[in-house]
Order: C-alpha cells, then sequence, then structure tokens
C-alpha cells in the first residue's frame, strides 16, 4: 500500500453547529453516530466519511456536503 | 429479522466457535507439556517419576527405529498363479503384489549411557516442543479473535513467528530427529547392522511458506482495518 498522505480536509462542523445552536450530543441523537465519532470528525481526525453519514449530516444541518467541508491551503 | 439481530447472532456463533477453538488449542498444548514432562521425569530423563507410573507408555524402553543394512528374505509368503484373468496372488485371488525392503527395525536400549539417555530425550522432547509452541502461538491469535481483534500487528508477528517454526524448525526437526537417531545406532553394538540414510520432507517448508503468505495477507487485513478505524 502507498504510504499515508496527511490529508488537509477541514471539517466545518463547530461553525455550523453554532450557527444552528446544536450541541454536538444533539447532532449526535439526531444522525445516529455516536458523539465520540463526531469528535473525531469534528477534529479533523477522520479518515474517511460514508456517503451514508455525510447524508445524514447534512439533512440535520441542513446543509450541503461543500458547506461541512472545506480544503485547507 | 433486522440487521442487529442477524449481527448479534453471527458474533454469538463466532465466539462460540472461538471457545472451542481456544479450548482444543489448550488440550493440544497440555498433551505436548505432559508428553515433555514424561519424557524428561521418565527412566531415561531424570527419573523422577515414582516407579510404576507408566503414563500412556512413557515407560517403554529406550529405542530408535532404522533402516537394516543386511537383506531380508520373506520368503515365499506371497505366491502368485497364472489364471484364465492373468496373474493372479494365490491365496487371495486378488492382483498380485510382491513385498520386498527396505525394512526398518526397532533398536532398543536396554541400559544407556548418560550420554545416550541425554541424546534420547533430547529427540524425544524436540518436537513436543515445538508442537507447545505452534499451539501457542495459534492460541493466541484464537483468543485475539474472539476478542473481536485479530488484525492486529501482534497477530501478524506471531503467524511470521508460526511460519518460521513451521517451515524452518519442521524442516531442521527432521534433520535432528534423524541425526539423533544415527548418532545412537553408530554408536551402539550394533552399528554394522543399519544402514545410513536420512529423509527429508519438504512438507514443513511447503506448510511454512503458506503460513507466511497468510502472514503477508494479515498485513493488508491490518492496513484494510486501520482504513476503516478512521471512517465515520
Amino acid at each position: 500500500m502507498p504510504p499515508e498522505i496527511q490529508h488537509r480536509i477541514h471539517c466545518r462542523l463547530d461553525e455550523l453547529l453554532e450557527h444552528r445552536g446544536l450541541s454536538l450530543t444533539e447532532l449526535a441523537d439526531e444522525v445516529g453516530i455516536t458523539v465520540v465519532n463526531l469528535s473525531v470528525l469534528k477534529n479533523d481526525r477522520a479518515k474517511a466519511i460514508r456517503f451514508s453519514t455525510l447524508t445524514a449530516l447534512c439533512e440535520a444541518l441542513d446543509c450541503e456536503p461543500g458547506d461541512l467541508f472545506t480544503l485547507d491551503p | 429479522m433486522s440487521n442487529t439481530s442477524a449481527s448479534a447472532r453471527r458474533q454469538t456463533r463466532s465466539t462460540r466457535l472461538g471457545t472451542i477453538l481456544e479450548g482444543v488449542a489448550l488440550v493440544g498444548l497440555a498433551a505436548a507439556v505432559l508428553q515433555v514432562t514424561l519424557v524428561l521425569t521418565g527412566p531415561y530423563g531424570i527419573d523422577i517419576r515414582p516407579g510404576g507410573m507408566n503414563i500412556f507408555g512413557s515407560d517403554r524402553v529406550m529405542s530408535v527405529r532404522g533402516e537394516v543394512a543386511f537383506p531380508v528374505d520373506f520368503g515365499d509368503r506371497l505366491t502368485w498363479i497364472d489364471t484364465e484373468d492373468g496373474t493372479r496372488d494365490a491365496a487371495t485371488g486378488l492382483a498380485p503384489v510382491e513385498l520386498g525392503g527396505p525394512v526398518e527395525a526397532e533398536l532398543s536400549f536396554w541400559s544407556p549411557t548418560t550420554s545416550q539417555r541425554t541424546i534420547w530425550v533430547i529427540g524425544q522432547v524436540l518436537a513436543p516442543l515445538m508442537v507447545a509452541a505452534g499451539i501457542w502461538l495459534v492460541f493466541q491469535i484464537v483468543r485475539s479473535a474472539r476478542r473481536g481483534d485479530p488484525f492486529t500487528t501482534a497477530n501478524e508477528n506471531r503467524l511470521w513467528s508460526l511460519a518460521f517454526l513451521v517451515g524452518v524448525g519442521g524442516t531442521a526437526y527432521q534433520l535432528v530427529a534423524g541425526a539423533v537417531d544415527m548418532l545412537l545406532i553408530q554408536r551402539s553394538a550394533a552399528a554394522d547392522m543399519f544402514a545410513i540414510t536420512a529423509t527429508i520432507s519438504f512438507l514443513p517448508l511447503i506448510f511454512g511458506l503458506l503460513i507466511a503468505l497468510l502472514a503477508a495477507v494479515w498485513r493488508l487485513g491490518i492496513e484494510l482495518r486501520e482504513d476503516v478505524e478512521g471512517t465515520i
């Protein structure tokens, strides 16, 4: 397998949660993902995201995938 | 049927299978350790077992097997006759067969010297020790699988060790065991009656390579698992 490349994807979950007045626990309950996993995603420590998770997050936060992630310079 | 209950049932089944395999491995390990203990404490080891404790024939006379160097006459035990169906065995009427060498004989040592005993004990404990080591490695892999975490670097290392043990150890064992038998025979009064032979099987090497292949595949499994672990 090729050596792992450090990703530069930044998850904007913090900002989206703040904008919608939601807590991480409330979002976790709504999308059915553990707080631990959401925290991993929020802190940019996730290696990948399932389309099903992304769909659930976008539905819960009423946003597009592009609103959730940005590419760091 | 929900996915959760199917998954739970699968989990229960694999846990039960893991427990059975662990049990089998422990029984094998105990048998191997018992074998070593019996030889070491037996009459040709340090001889500390009370007399009359002949467990699983462990007190049998010290002996080795070898191929005899003189011709053995099997006589006319198998005779052939010509029938309308061709040549047949005279007694059974079956297809004809012939009895021949090489012939193996057992050489027993009724009063072995200390060096002979030592050499013999080494030959006797080597195989069960290697089997015990192999079973212990397998036991640890099975145990980690039952705990739900088989794809670890520790298990990969265990598989490499098992491959080495089976491939190299198994081949080395054949050489050592053969050398032990030859050494005992050649230093005995019956040295001239036995031929110097050596038979090496490549099966351990092949099995070792197969296990090594499994270890390499295991590495891929570990990498895939690491990927999945980081997936949300």
